[in-house]
């Protein structure tokens, strides 16, 4: 093996490993279930709120507890089909899932806390779950190199910082729908795309 | 760190294509046949024909699945395969060092 040849092997090598590393991400259809559930829960959580739903705020607890539960459920049943597809088992997917649920619980853990204790407005998980999705989002670009996601995260943080301003008004839950959809079922649409591309 | 032996390479990876495979798994873990054929730009016999033997030495193994009704194959780095990928780059590294 020659200085040369040895030089061009291990720049092969390289590309190899970082080809490797990133691969393609493959939790979009996560992002689509949970961009749906919550925003149900906020359809319904709008319609208790302008009378359209005879519902007490107390009782909007159990109307959050089986959304979130059936997001749970659904991303379980999901993951146990999952193990078996290639791209689920690669590293990056791996860590991002990880990732992911870990993020899930947290917020999961929140709004326990919230709906439990009443120390503070639940209308405060949207400036919580947009600011935390934001960074588990910029992770994923990192981890995938895929500069758009970047975008999605800032888009995130905005909607954190704008969502304070917005609290005390009915609209806002509207507002979350929305950005929930825009932000995390766009996103979610736009991975299962390229994955159905990708494995055509 | 001892001297370079080149006895010591391990024939198994040293191949281009299977170093090549070799390298993609030490970050990847596992992946799908058709991503590693473009990753390496090798044909499907050649690449069967490689991971075979990297299946042989112990190094990947494969596992069969569907994807609807496609089947696909997943090529999965052993321990044993990282622990010669990491023993094959200290033998190439001691070959850089020695000048």
């Amino acid at each position: 093996m020659t200085k040369p040849s040895l030089a061009d092997d291990v720049d092969y090598l390289r590309e190899l490993a970082e080809s490797g590393a990133t691969g393609a991400p493959s939790g979009g259809k996560y992002f689509l279930v949970w961009a749906v559930v919550v925003t149900v829960g906020l359809i319904l959580t709008y319609a208790a709120v302008t009378k359209s739903l005879p519902l007490a705020p107390d009782q909007l607890n159990y109307v959050w507890a089986a959304v979130l539960a059936a997001g749970w459920v659904a991303s379980f049943l999901m993951g146990s089909t999952d193990g078996a597809r290639p791209e689920s088992a690669r590293f990056a997917n791996r860590l991002t899932s990880a990732m992911w649920i870990a993020a899930g619980i947290g917020l999961t853990a929140v709004w326990a806390g919230l709906a439990l204790s009443g120390v503070a407005s639940q209308a405060l998980m949207m400036p919580i779950a947009a600011a935390v999705s934001g960074v588990a989002t910029v992770a994923s670009a990192i981890i995938f190199r895929i500069r758009w996601l970047y975008v999605i995260a800032v888009a995130w943080w905005i909607v954190a910082f704008t969502s304070f301003f917005l609290l005390d008004r009915i609209e806002f839950i509207l507002f979350s729908a929305a950005a929930i959809l825009l932000l995390q079922g766009g996103t979610g649409l736009a991975l299962v795309l390229a994955e159905r591309r990708r494995t055509a | 760190m001892s001297a370079f032996d080149h006895n010591a390479l391990d024939d198994v990876i040293h191949g281009r294509a299977r170093l090549g495979i070799m390298a993609y798994l030490s970050t990847a873990d596992a992946a799908d046949f058709v991503s590693l054929r473009d990753a390496l730009a090798l044909s499907d016999g050649n690449l069967s024909t490689h991971v075979a033997k990297l299946e042989d030495a112990g190094y990947v193994r494969t596992k069969k699945s569907f994807a609807g009704k496609k089947p696909q194959t997943t090529v999965v780095l052993t321990e044993a395969g990282r622990r010669a990928y990491t023993a094959y780059l200290d033998q190439l590294k001691r070959l850089l060092q020695r000048g």
